[in-house]
């Protein structure tokens, strides 16, 4: 289903002939020293849907933002239907049919469906009920059901996510902004939000679909954008392009190499072929670093998560760990991490018992941790880039001095930093929170690594991250790996693994039910396990 | 009047200060700014409320000066958590200490160390016809000074705007998820600062009711910490006005009866009763926070471009 419509009129650079229900020109904002937007412009064409797509920090969603008043642009012209206008706040956009759906899902979860779908319209006629009617009719028209008295909190992310295009449908939003709307949904939600676009289109509304997804906006969109630091490079067809050709435009310089790693990144080739082209990594006869038996730890809610898990990673090798998530892999991260208590079992690295110590006894036992949720586990975001990148090392003797820490040499080693993993920052002095994702992910990587870790456990280290800062990770973990580091990489990412493991388990309601050597990776099985079918079974 | 009718009746006078003070403070609280100046503004507004009954000769003019000057407050700590996106917290104690030191200041200036302490007419009692001759429900509830009257039309109205209304819904949007009202065109900012100013207000005529009702004169420590009760009293209720009424009437209580055990023979020392307010409210505080629903941003400021939060 959902791929692309016939051709409209006019060539893929220009839009199609007729209304143009956007256009922005010369747009450019800066957040303190980072130019976010540069002199960037873009065009909509009534009645599509149009994918805008780029790297982390390549502009799309500040350019939307702009767009729906949420940024002030230094510069720049936004005209609709070609008049030229001032976007000052969101009630402007609004009032001008523009409506836009946030990658964070703008509810208040106390609130019903009706009440968050409302909220803002005060003065509009009737009460909450006339509301229900009109969105159940909306629910219907575009195919987006969900109960509009259900309370928000109660509903699939889903479900949520269709309230939210509601809420821009009910505004009777012509000019609809998508930012990154399938992250959180299922492969069948992603089909049925695909056909509730097209019928929304198909009454001349246009859609902007934000992505860095290149198979779906393959899918759904009829032309597409691609945007790099901070302006618009190009514009396509839909028919014009395949996705070898999208992904070179988003990576640039990278585009020459068109490797597995980017192939694979891109999900484009399927498990298993990628790690047969993958040279094999001799890890046989190296020692065992990290030894984890009968491991028992509790989740959050003091239930059981891992019940007796075994694992042994040697020096020099990756051992992923595969599964769907919510299978205790949030919970093994952080006890291999040290950031869980152990409720029995035992963890050594090199020998060293580490099952109840102090997590700072973890540390200097070389135990480095890339947590999923890089925001909120993985940096301190009101703490400056210099502060995150000593946190952890704060009593090592290195940064020093009369017993005081010796902030000249953690500056300098926060710039000599910042510069060898490339962290695009205005400064060693800003907030980390305002760095991109894919610079966030640096920044923990880079102090990761500082440290030169015997064990390295990562959980989830590319998700949300660009082509780039996917190649970059990979490329540490492989750096790491030829060091004689042990690493864990947990990961629910088949081709990620695929690529990089010399070895996967896979795990399962808290326990390993199977194990697979390089080279025997097969999506299928490794599937069947991950959904709980034993091998001896 | 029966004992019971008695100590009821005083049971509803003594809610009022509190009723008053909470639904303020809930009022700013449901769209985010989380005041922490009550007691502060509730003395200054028990002396401006005095001074200036004292002089005009009028409690109406009172009070509506003693709102007026709450208002103020409101609107400094609305003004500087919004535009100024100063920490609510620090800038509503610099409130506090500036209304508790501006209220004792304006009293001596105006009113001198003369020796004879100033008297004002307290707040006549105002029978409501008909309802007032209902036996017991009728002395409690209908023969009362203006203001007992008021702060149950200020309870029973917030409720119907802030749960009733599209408007309502709007305002607590603001304190539940600003980015969200923000997106959808609702004026955080100014939804803010007006509920902070309104709140501001209560809270002031909160204090002038003491002066006008119990004392009839102005003392620095008139208040007695009925605006530190407030907050408790707020998170008590759990934000909701129909549950602080019920919170008020509760706190209100255990003052009357704590002052019956004072003048009358009862077998607990007063002591301990004068305890108890202090002791429930710390139990309140603790079981309260465990089912009470909090305004997710409250007490947190809003910046539409800052990428931190």
């Amino acid at each position: 289903m959902t791929t692309a419509e016939q051709p409209r009129a006019g060539d893929g650079a220009s839009a199609p002939a007729g209304r143009v229900p956007l256009s922005m020109s010369g747009v450019t904002k800066s957040f303190g020293a980072v130019k976010a937007l540069v002199d960037a412009d873009f065009e909509l064409a009534a009645g599509e849907v149009h994918g805008l797509v780029g790297g982390n920090g390549a502009g799309k969603t500040t350019l939307m933002n702009v767009l729906y008043g949420l940024y002030r642009p230094d510069a720049g012209t936004i005209r609709v239907d070609g008049q030229e206008v001032h976007v000052r706040s969101p009630r402007d956009a609004i009032g001008l049919g523009i409506g836009m759906v946030h990658q964070h899902l703008l509810q208040v979860p106390a609130y019903t469906v009706v009440e968050n779908v409302v909220v803002g319209t005060s003065g509009g006629s009737g009460g909450l009920r006339g509301a229900s009617r009109r969105i159940a009719e909306l629910s219907d028209r575009f195919g987006l059901s969900v109960d509009p008295r259900a309370r928000t909190d109660r509903l699939s992310v889903g479900a949520r996510q269709r309230v939210e295009i509601l809420k821009v449908l009910y505004r009777g939003a012509r000019i609809v902004v998508l930012d990154e709307p399938t992250t959180n949904l299922t492969p069948q939600e992603v089909d049925a939000l695909f056909a509730s676009l097209r019928e929304i289109v198909a009454e001349g509304t246009s859609v902007v679909f934000i992505s860095h997804k290149v198979r779906e906006v393959l899918a759904i969109c009829d032309r597409i954008s691609v945007m790099r630091d901070g302006r618009r490079l190009t514009t396509v067809r839909r028919e014009e392009t395949d996705a070898a050709g999208v992904a070179g435009l988003m990576v640039g310089e990278l585009a020459a190499e068109q490797s597995t790693e980017v192939a694979a990144a891109l999900g484009l080739t399927p498990v298993g072929a990628a790690a047969s082209d993958a040279p094999e990594h001799p890890v046989a006869g190296s020692a065992v670093r990290l030894t984890v038996s009968g491991l028992e730890v509790d989740n959050d809610h003091g239930v059981p998560a891992l019940d007796g898990l075994e694992i042994a990673v040697r020096s020099g090798e990756v051992l992923g760990v595969a599964g769907v998530a919510g299978n205790g892999q949030v919970e093994l991260a952080e006890a291999l991490a040290g950031v869980r208590p152990v409720r029995s079992g035992s963890v050594t690295v090199d020998g060293t018992e580490l099952a109840g110590r102090p997590t700072q006894r973890w540390l200097s036992a070389g135990v480095a941790y890339v947590p999923e949720d890089r925001h909120r586990d993985g940096i301190l975001g009101a703490a400056s880039v210099t502060d995150n990148l000593l946190l952890g090392s704060q009593r090592s003797s290195a940064f020093r001095r009369a017993g005081l820490i010796d902030w000249r040499g953690v500056r300098e080693h926060a710039r000599r930093t910042i510069d060898r993993y490339s962290i695009r920052t205005p400064g060693p002095d800003a907030p980390a929170a305002n760095l991109s994702g894919g610079n966030i992910q640096r920044l923990v990587l880079a102090r990761a690594f500082e440290r030169e870790p015997s064990v390295l456990v990562l959980q989830n280290p590319t998700r949300g991250l660009d082509l780039r800062s996917t190649r970059f990770v990979y490329d540490r973990v492989e750096e790491a790996r030829d060091r004689g580091c042990a690493v864990v990489l947990i990961s629910e990412d088949l081709d990620e693994l695929s690529l990089l493991a010399d070895r996967m388990v896979v795990l399962y309601s808290g326990q390993v039910v199977g194990e697979r050597a390089r080279g025997d990776f097969d999506a299928y099985a490794l599937g069947r396990l991950m959904a709980g079918v034993r091998e001896d079974a | 009047m029966t004992e019971f009718e008695t100590l009821a009746q005083l049971t509803v006078i003594a809610t009022v200060p509190y009723l008053l003070a909470s639904l303020g403070t809930m009022l700013g609280g449901l769209a985010g700014v989380f005041s922490v100046s009550q007691e502060g503004v509730m003395v200054l507004g028990a002396s401006v409320g005095f001074l200036v009954s004292y002089g005009v000769g009028s409690n109406t003019v009172g009070i509506l000066c003693a709102a007026g000057v709450g208002a103020v407050f409101g609107l400094v700590l609305g003004w500087a958590t919004t535009s100024l996106r100063l920490d609510q917290f620090v800038i509503g104690l610099a409130l506090f200490f500036a209304a508790t030191g501006l209220a004792g200041l304006l009293f001596r200036v105006v009113v001198g160390q003369s020796g004879a302490q100033p008297l004002i007419e307290t707040l006549p009692r105002l029978e409501i016809p008909l309802l007032s001759e209902i036996p017991v429900l009728g002395t409690v509830l209908f023969s009362n000074n203006l203001l007992v009257y008021f702060a149950a039309l200020v309870a029973v109205g917030l409720y119907f705007f802030l749960y009733r209304t599209r408007a309502g819904l709007d305002l607590r949007a603001v304190g539940e998820n600003p980015k969200a009202a923000d997106s959808l065109g609702i004026p955080v900012a100014r939804t803010r600062i007006w509920t902070a100013t309104a709140g501001g207000a209560l809270m002031a005529v909160a204090g002038a009711y003491l002066p006008m009702v119990y004392t009839g004169t102005f003392t620095e420590g008139i208040v007695g910490g009925r605006g530190w009760l407030a907050i408790a009293l707020t998170f008590f209720g759990g934000w909701r006005p129909q549950f602080i009424a019920a919170g008020a009437l509760f706190f209100a209580a255990m003052d009357v009866i704590a002052l019956r055990a004072e003048v009358g023979n009862v077998a607990i020392p007063s002591q301990v009763l004068l305890v108890v307010p202090y002791v429930a409210t710390l139990l309140v505080m603790i079981f309260a926070f465990r089912w009470a629903r909090v305004p997710a941003f409250l007490g947190r400021n809003y910046d539409r471009e800052s990428r931190t939060a």
